[in-house]
C-alpha cells in the first residue's frame, strides 16, 4: 500500500543570523516516516527537538535540505509551489492557538470554506453551501457561519479549524500541538472527535504533541524525537508503556503522577546541556544520558529493529532487549 | 492562624454598568510551610486571586470590591501602595509562567537577583550566587555573570524563583510557573518547590490548571470555577473522593494510562460562562449532570464535608471515584 507521506532520510538545515550565513543549525536529521491511510502516526519530544520543522516538511511548507519527501508515492521534495497547488487538498492542518489561526474579522463561514475556493474545488457559492455540514460534522449548530470568531470560545474555534481542515476532504491532517492550549474539560471534547472523525472518514493524523499520555491514548505508532533525530519508534502503546530508549524514559519518567500517593523522588540531572543542532558526532543525547559509555560519544547508534515493529537507535539498550530490564525503569 | 488568610476576596472590573465580578468572596488559607495548589480552568480567577493577594491589581482596571487579606495577621487589603511595599517584603513574593518577560534581557541575571535583596546586602554578589546555587543552578558564580538569552527556559525560572527568594518571602505564589516548561524540566521546578518548602519552611501558593502539578506538589487543593472557589480539600482526598461534580468532571477527562487507546473521554459539555454572563443559582449548573431547579435558582454555600473539605454544592457526590467513569 503507498503511504500517503513518506519522508526519506530528510533533514534540515537552518543557519545562524540575519543573512543565513553563520553556524549551521540542525533542526532535522535523517529522519524517516510514512503515513498509512487512516493511521495516527505521534510524534512526541521535548522543544527544539524538530516535531514542528517535520510537520512542516510533511506538508511542504518547508524544502528539506537533504533527503526526499513523497505524497501517495509522487516525489514532491523540490516540486514548485504551482505545481504543489493542485495536490494540497489532499492534506490539511489545524493549528496550536485557535486564537491566533482564525482572521478576527472574517465571518467563520467564509474562513471554513476558504480552502474549497482556494484550491478552485467549488465557486464560492457552492463552497458556502457546504458549511453547515461541515459545521455540524464538527458538533456545532449549523446556522452559526455568519458569525466572527470573537463569539467563539477556544474549544469552539479549535472545532472551527478542524472543519476548515476537513472542507477539501484530506487524506491527511497534520495537528501541531492541536489541543495543547486548551482546557482540560474542552480538551476531552476535542480528542473525542478527532477520534470519531477519523473513525468515521478514515483521516490520517500527524499528530505533533509533547504530552505522552496524549499520543497513548490517540496514536497508533509513535516516533520519539531528540535534538533533529529519532531515537525510538513503533507501535504507540509498546513505546510507551515499555519505553527502551533511555530518553524516552526519562520523558516517561517526568510524566507527573496521577495520583498523590504516586509521588517519587525524582533524578534531577542538572547537567551541562549542548547548545541545540550542534552535533557531537556521537549519540545526541549522550550528553544527559546516565547509562552513556565511551563510544556514545563518538560513534552515532543508528535507528535498529523490526522496521514494521520497533526500532531503537542506541548503543546500550538494543532492539531486542527492551522487555524486562527497561520497563522497571518508568516509576 | 494560617500564614496567608484569604477572607472573601471580591474583585471587579470596569466601571458602572459595565463592571463584571472576576472573583466573589474567596476564601483561603495557607499555613507556614504548607503547599496549596488552585486549580482550575482558564478564566476561572486563579490569577486574579494571586494578583489581588499580592495588591498587583491595575487600579485603572479593577479594584477589590470586599474581603481581606492577611499575611502573618497583618491586612493588606487597603493598604497605600508604600505601606503595602513594606509589607510585602520578607512576606510574599511571585513568580509567573514566562520567565522571559520576568527578566531584563540586557542585565546580568547575578545584577537582577541583587537588586532584589534587602537593601543592607544589596551589594554582595555572594549572596546572589548562593541564591542561584539554592535554586540548583551548577557552577552559579560563572552564571551569574550570564544574560537571560544565555540560559535555557529551566535556568531562566530558576533565577526568577532565586529572585523572588531574595526578597526572604514567607510566602511564594507561583503562578502557572511550569507550564510554558518541558515536561523533564517542569518536574525538576516542581522538585525544587517540594525543596524549598522542605529546607526553607517555606509555604507556597501554586496556581495551575494540570491536576498533573495537583498531584506532584500539593498539601490540599482549592478548585476554581466561574470566580468562585467550589472545592477546598487535602490532596489525596481530593482525588479519591471529589464531591464537587465539576471537580469529579475534571479529574475523570484526563487519559488513563494503561486503559484501551481511543475509548471515548469522559467530557464536560459546554463552556466556563463568561464573567458579564453569569447563570443564576449555581454557576456549574448548566452544564452539571446532576443539576436541579435548586442549583439554578440559588446559589450554594461552601459548607464542610469532612475535615479540611470544603465544598459548595447543593448535591455533593459521596461516593468515592471508581475506575473511569463517565461525567457527562
Amino acid at each position: 500500500m503507498t503511504a500517503l507521506i513518506e519522508l526519506n532520510a530528510a533533514g534540515r538545515v537552518f543557519h545562524e543570523g540575519v543573512f543565513g550565513r553563520g553556524r549551521p543549525i540542525v533542526a532535522l536529521a535523517d529522519c524517516s516516516i510514512s503515513l498509512a491511510p487512516g493511521e495516527t502516526l505521534g510524534v512526541i519530544g521535548e522543544s527544539g527537538s524538530g516535531k514542528t520543522t517535520l510537520g512542516r516538511l510533511a506538508l511542504r511548507l518547508d524544502t528539506p535540505t537533504n533527503g526526499s519527501v513523497r505524497w501517495m508515492g509522487q516525489d514532491v521534495t523540490h516540486l514548485p509551489e504551482s505545481r504543489l497547488r493542485p495536490l494540497r487538498p489532499f492534506l490539511a492542518q489545524v493549528a496550536q492557538d485557535p486564537y491566533a489561526s482564525l482572521n478576527p474579522r472574517i465571518p467563520v463561514g467564509t474562513t471554513i470554506a476558504e480552502p474549497l475556493v482556494n484550491f478552485g474545488l467549488a465557486s464560492p457559492a457552492d463552497a458556502m453551501a457546504r458549511v453547515p455540514d461541515l459545521l455540524r460534522a464538527v458538533g456545532l449548530p449549523a446556522d452559526v457561519g455568519n458569525r466572527l470568531p470573537h463569539a467563539f470560545s477556544g474549544g469552539q474555534r479549535q472545532r472551527i479549524a478542524i472543519a476548515r481542515a476537513l472542507a477539501s476532504e484530506p487524506k491527511v491532517i497534520v495537528c501541531d500541538e492541536a489541543v495543547s492550549a486548551l482546557d482540560l474539560s474542552v480538551r476531552a471534547q476535542i480528542v473525542n472527535l478527532l477520534v470519531s472523525l477519523q473513525d468515521r472518514l478514515g483521516i490520517a493524523l500527524l499528530f505533533i504533541a509533547h504530552d505522552a499520555l496524549l499520543v497513548r491514548h490517540l496514536a497508533h505508532r509513535v516516533i520519539v524525537m531528540y535534538r533533529g533525530r529519532v531515537v525510538e519508534e513503533g507501535p504507540a502503546t509498546e513505546i510507551l508503556d515499555a519505553p527502551a530508549h533511555p530518553y524516552t524514559r526519562t520523558l516517561l519518567a517526568a510524566v507527573p503522577a496521577r495520583h498523590p500517593s504516586e509521588r517519587a523522588p525524582r533524578p534531577v540531572p542538572v547537567r551541562a546541556t549542548v547548545e541545540p543542532g550542534q552535533t557531537n558526532g556521537g549519540c545526541p543525547y549522550q550528553p544527559r544520558c546516565p547509562l552513556a559509555e565511551a563510544r556514545c560519544s563518538s560513534v552515532r547508534p543508528e535507528l535498529v529493529g523490526d522496521p514494521n515493529g520497533r526500532r531503537v537507535a542506541c548503543h546500550i539498550v538494543t532492539a531486542d532487549a527492551w522487555t524486562g530490564a527497561c520497563t522497571g525503569a518508568v516509576r | 492562624m494560617s500564614l496567608l488568610e484569604v477572607r472573601d476576596l471580591s474583585v471587579a472590573f470596569g466601571q458602572g454598568s459595565q463592571q463584571v465580578r472576576a472573583i466573589e468572596q474567596i476564601g483561603l488559607t495557607v499555613d507556614a510551610g504548607e503547599i496549596l495548589v488552585a486549580v482550575g480552568e482558564s478564566g476561572c480567577g486563579k490569577s486574579v486571586t494571586a494578583l489581588a493577594v499580592m495588591g498587583l491589581i491595575d487600579p485603572r482596571q479593577g479594584l477589590i470590591t470586599g474581603g481581606s487579606v492577611r499575611v502573618a495577621g497583618q491586612e493588606l487589603v487597603g493598604a497605600s501602595p508604600s505601606a503595602l511595599r513594606s509589607l510585602r517584603r520578607g512576606r510574599l513574593a511571585m513568580v509567573f509562567q514566562e520567565p522571559l518577560s520576568a527578566l531584563n534581557p540586557v542585565m546580568r541575571v547575578g545584577a537582577q537577583i541583587a537588586e532584589a535583596l534587602p537593601p543592607e546586602t544589596r551589594d554582595r554578589p555572594d549572596r546572589a550566587i548562593a541564591l542561584l546555587t539554592e535554586v540548583g543552578i551548577v557552577d552559579a558564580a560563572a552564571r551569574s555573570r550570564a544574560y537571560p538569552h544565555e540560559l535555557s527556559g529551566g535556568m531562566r525560572q530558576r533565577v526568577v524563583i532565586a529572585m523572588a527568594l531574595a526578597q526572604e518571602p514567607q510566602v511564594l505564589i507561583a503562578d502557572e510557573a511550569t507550564t510554558a516548561l518541558d515536561a523533564t524540566v517542569q518536574a525538576q521546578i516542581l522538585e525544587l518547590f517540594l525543596s524549598l518548602r522542605r529546607d526553607r519552611g517555606l509555604s507556597i501558593l501554586a496556581i495551575t490548571h494540570d491536576f498533573g502539578v495537583v498531584a506532584e506538589i500539593a498539601d490540599r487543593v482549592a478548585v476554581f470555577y466561574a470566580g468562585r472557589v467550589v472545592e477546598t480539600a487535602p490532596a489525596a482526598r481530593l482525588f479519591d473522593a471529589p464531591a464537587h461534580p465539576y471537580t469529579r468532571a475534571l479529574i475523570a477527562a484526563r487519559p488513563v494510562p494503561g486503559v484501551a487507546p481511543r475509548t471515548l473521554l469522559p467530557e464536560i459539555a459546554g463552556v466556563v460562562p463568561r464573567l458579564a454572563d453569569m447563570p443564576p443559582g449555581c454557576r456549574f449548573a448548566p452544564r452539571c449532570p446532576l443539576a436541579t431547579d435548586l442549583c439554578r435558582q440559588s446559589e450554594p454555600l461552601p459548607g464542610p464535608l469532612a475535615p479540611g473539605h470544603v465544598v459548595a454544592c447543593h448535591h455533593p457526590v459521596t461516593a468515592p471515584v471508581t475506575a473511569p467513569e463517565t461525567a457527562s
